[in-house]
């Protein structure tokens, strides 16, 4: 297993190289420039436009550029925003902990409710509950997320007024303990963890955990199961469901990148100050930095992702070794 | 009745009269805004509109401007020019310190103004001096500005806000901490600005001005429209602007007054006059009395935008009221069309000459509903006239790009831009700007670039309105770009707040009157 994740580690360095050289090339390529930041108040004159562009290294050839934002990256340099003139790893770890706090609870909450409905979905086919599921999945996966947000915090903000509109607290809190903190970020959280991300993430996976759940309760061990006496119960949610959850693995091993990458849209819709609006903000201002910043951690989580899924895989299946 | 009774009448009636009198403004309560994020807070980097709203509260000019577009005494208390134009006195305050204590001297606007020069400061701001020969500091009070000649706009480029010298001396202000905690000389001290999430300032309780009623401003960054429009109806914030389309929704929410005004800002259509056909005023003029600006204004702003004759918005002493806007004339279009060579000779609908018809790429900016309306009202008038325009619409990085010097690769666009204060034109008509400046369409005229130029020199007010009022009817004749609307501002703001005056140059120009009587007070 060892020899393993070193292999798969070392894999991973050419990998990442690859990425980040895709992503600068295509950020190269991409029309316009800095030019968008200045717009509001162009340069005046020849002499301030080279300036600026000299700056920031802005008239080297393309291998040139690579080559030496390499040399700095290694250096752990990851330089400069050039919109907002402040570290890009600074902007980076500043963002993240209220990413974590967005993602982390959409996650946990789509795995909670997913799970127990899928699995009842897949046992009881066609039934109320399983066609009821199917059709909220169907649903929620159509509906973009943004319309799905404005239409949470009209009905649960605006009119019932059970919900805040955006932010991620309330200004002016009264007697602020830790406790009416927590709670007061947890209504916060409702609409874009809950209901913009988790609805979306939740719907999805419903159906991985119901197909899953169906094939695995048809195999000739469950039956053996049951003929030997254990509970039905037992069957289900120990046995049947410990190896339903492997294509669950891969697809959360899959998901890992968002922790930090942020969701753009729920972040934009409810002024959650995280990493998606970051990366978006900066690639249309053309932000070379600070874009092949994030994306340079996104592709890191992407990599060992997968690696904790594979692994996982191995822990939860004694059958698969890696040697 | 009695006089006993009648006399209590009248003292019922003159306490009435009290009571309902003007009460006098109170201290306390707090103002939050909606805005996007703002970028830099220091004057003399920033770029975006966002940071100009909380660097104008936090910093001071030498002068500052009015509801009136007028310069009024901030950081200075007075100032002349000399009889030859070329030499600003500036007389400062003395009363005046920099929000962590220290004094405000002459030292200080030296510094600022020798940062913007300096090639190494990443600014925009650098073409509003050049014409500047010589910086001094006469004595801590006395600032002088010699000029290498006459520079009548000048007074505007002193609204630019001071920095400190005892802060930034010696630092790189390019990447500064001082970016992120300002310390100025405003009616508002800095506090905190988390990112993405807010920024806080409190009362200056040493202002040399008003010091302000409220307690503090929060501005919360809420980057979506329709979010934060929610907000400012269900009052969780007091203050933000309107986008056009949610005027009538707002104007019915009863807490929140709505203030619609003139803004210094046009939209116009860009001709780029490198292209022969774009060369000839006949043509530009044809292609403005094509399109119906006035039913544009009703349908698509609706209502809140006025015909523009030129760059001159009404409210500016430069614009000629006399200046009839062209009118919305198809048939007139096609005649002027025909003097420049363009007729339908082969009966296809499209105007022709010399085998080929006039069409041409028009550059709009995806995503945004006003260009989308706009441009496809225009398609349709233009058909009419027998002009086929072809809509490109461009993420916004990418639209600007396109107009960006030396390579202005486009044909034409539509954009809205905002005017200064001073109405000097120069960076945008006049053909030395042409290559590398803001004459993005390349438009050049002898007469244009002389009244231009003698607007800047000319130090009088009466003698300079005359100048730009030839200059507004020269330009409306000439169409450099086909002008076509001056848009309203609008505004929504909580109805608890008293003081409140609508200004062209932002709201804030007077925050420091704003109150809000004590019972209404919610913070």
């Amino acid at each position: 297993m060892i020899v393993y994740l070193v292999r798969r580690s070392i894999v991973a360095l050419p990998l990442l190289l690859g990425i980040t050289f895709v992503t600068f090339g295509m950020m190269h390529l991409t029309p316009g420039g800095i030019s968008a930041v200045f717009i509001d108040a162009r340069v005046r004159g020849e002499e301030d436009r080279l300036a600026i562009i000299r700056h920031f290294g802005l008239d080297q050839p393309f291998p040139v550029r690579y080559a030496r934002w390499l040399g700095r990256i290694v250096q752990g340099d990851f330089g400069h925003s050039l919109v907002q003139r402040r570290p890009v790893l600074e902007l980076i770890v500043e963002r993240i902990p209220a990413t974590l706090q967005l993602t982390i609870p959409a996650i946990l909450v789509s795995v909670l409710i997913a799970i127990p409905i899928g699995v009842l979905s897949a046992v009881r086919p066609y039934s109320i509950v399983d066609n009821l599921a199917t059709l909220s999945a169907f649903i929620f996966v159509s509906t973009p997320s943004f319309f799905l947000g404005l239409v949470a915090i009209i009905i649960f903000s605006v009119q019932l007024g059970w919900l805040p509109i955006s932010g991620m607290s309330t200004v002016g809190l009264q007697d602020p303990t830790w406790w009416t903190v927590f709670i007061d970020r947890l209504r916060h959280l409702v609409i874009p963890a809950g209901i913009v991300l988790g609805l979306g993430y939740t719907a999805g996976l419903i159906r991985y955990v119901r197909s899953s759940m169906f094939e695995v309760i048809r195999q000739d061990y469950i039956r053996t199961a049951h003929a030997k006496g254990v509970r039905h119960r037992v069957v289900i949610w120990k046995h049947a469901l410990r190896n339903a959850l492997l294509p669950v693995v891969t697809i959360l091993g899959l998901w890992f990148p968002f922790l930090l990458g942020g969701a753009v849209i729920a972040e934009t819709i409810s002024a959650w100050p995280g990493m998606g609006r970051l990366f978006v903000a900066a690639v249309f201002a053309r932000d070379f930095p600070l874009v092949l910043g994030i994306n340079m951690l996104v592709a890191a989580l992407v990599v060992v992702g997968n690696l904790l899924a594979d692994v996982s895989y191995a822990l939860l299946d004694p059958r698969i070794r890696y040697d | 009745m009695s006089r006993v009774k009648i006399g209590m009448v009248w003292l019922l009636i003159g306490l009435l009269a009290i009571g309902l009198a003007e009460q006098p403004p109170v201290r306390g309560d707090k103002l939050i805004m909606g805005i996007v994020s703002p970028m830099v807070l220091n004057p003399v980097l920033f770029t975006d509109v966002q940071s100009g709203v909380i660097i104008g509260t936090v910093f001071s000019g030498l002068v500052k401007v009015n509801d009136r577009l007028e310069h009024e005494p901030d950081l200075a208390h007075s100032w002349e020019v000399s009889a030859d134009g070329l030499v600003w006195t500036f007389h400062l305050r003395q009363d005046v310190y920099w929000h962590d204590g220290t004094p405000f001297t002459a030292e200080d606007v030296l510094f600022t103004f020798e940062t913007i020069m300096d090639p190494h400061t990443i600014t925009v701001r650098r073409g509003d001096y050049e014409k500047v020969e010589k910086w001094e500091v006469v004595d801590p009070y006395t600032f002088r500005v010699t000029f290498r000649e006459p520079f009548a706009p000048a007074l505007q480029a002193f609204t630019m806000g001071i920095i400190p010298k005892h802060l930034l001396e010696g630092e790189d202000i390019n990447v500064a901490a001082f970016n992120r905690a300002p310390i100025g000389t405003g009616p508002f001290v800095f506090r905190e600005w988390i990112s993405d999430v807010h920024v806080i300032a409190d009362r200056n309780e040493h202002y040399h001005g008003q010091v302000p009623y409220l307690d503090s401003i929060m501005w919360r960054i809420i980057p979506a429209d329709d979010v934060r429009m929610l907000e400012l109806e269900a009052g969780t914030i007091d203050l933000a602007g309107i986008p056009t389309v949610h005027y009538q929704r707002m104007r019915g929410v009863e807490h929140i007054y709505v203030h619609r005004y003139p803004s210094l800002r046009f939209d116009y259509f860009g001709w780029n006059e490198r292209l022969p056909k774009f060369d000839d005023d006949r043509v530009r003029r044809a292609l403005t009395m094509a399109i119906d600006r006035e039913t544009i204004a009703e349908v698509v702003y609706e209502g809140l935008a006025v015909v523009a004759t030129g760059p001159f918005p009404p409210i500016s002493w430069a614009f000629n009221p006399d200046v009839r806007p062209l009118p919305y004339d198809p048939e007139q279009a096609r005649r002027l069309l025909a003097e420049a060579g363009w007729q339908d000779t082969d009966g296809d609908g499209w105007l022709d000459r010399e085998g080929a018809i006039f069409e041409f790429e028009f550059l709009g900016r995806a995503g945004d509903p006003v260009h989308a309306m706009v441009i496809e009202l225009a398609i349709e008038q233009y058909r009419q006239i027998g002009v086929r325009l072809n809509p490109l619409f461009l993420e916004w990085g990418d639209f600007v790009s396109r107009l960006d010097p030396p390579r202005r690769a486009f044909e034409a666009f539509f954009l809205g831009f905002t005017v200064g204060v001073d109405p000097d034109v120069y960076v945008y008509y006049h053909s030395s700007q042409a290559e590398w400046g803001f004459n993005d369409t390349n438009f050049v005229d002898a007469r244009v670039d002389e009244l231009i130029e003698a607007g800047r020199r000319e130090m009088d007010r009466e003698a300079r309105r005359a100048i730009y009022w030839e200059l507004h009817e020269r330009l409306n004749e000439l169409q450099p770009v086909s002008f076509m609307l001056f848009t309203e501002a609008i505004i929504g703001i909580s109805r608890r707040f008293h003081g409140v005056v609508p200004s062209p140059v932002g709201m804030m120009w007077n925050v420091e009157y704003w109150w809000v009587p004590e019972g209404l007070q919610r913070f």
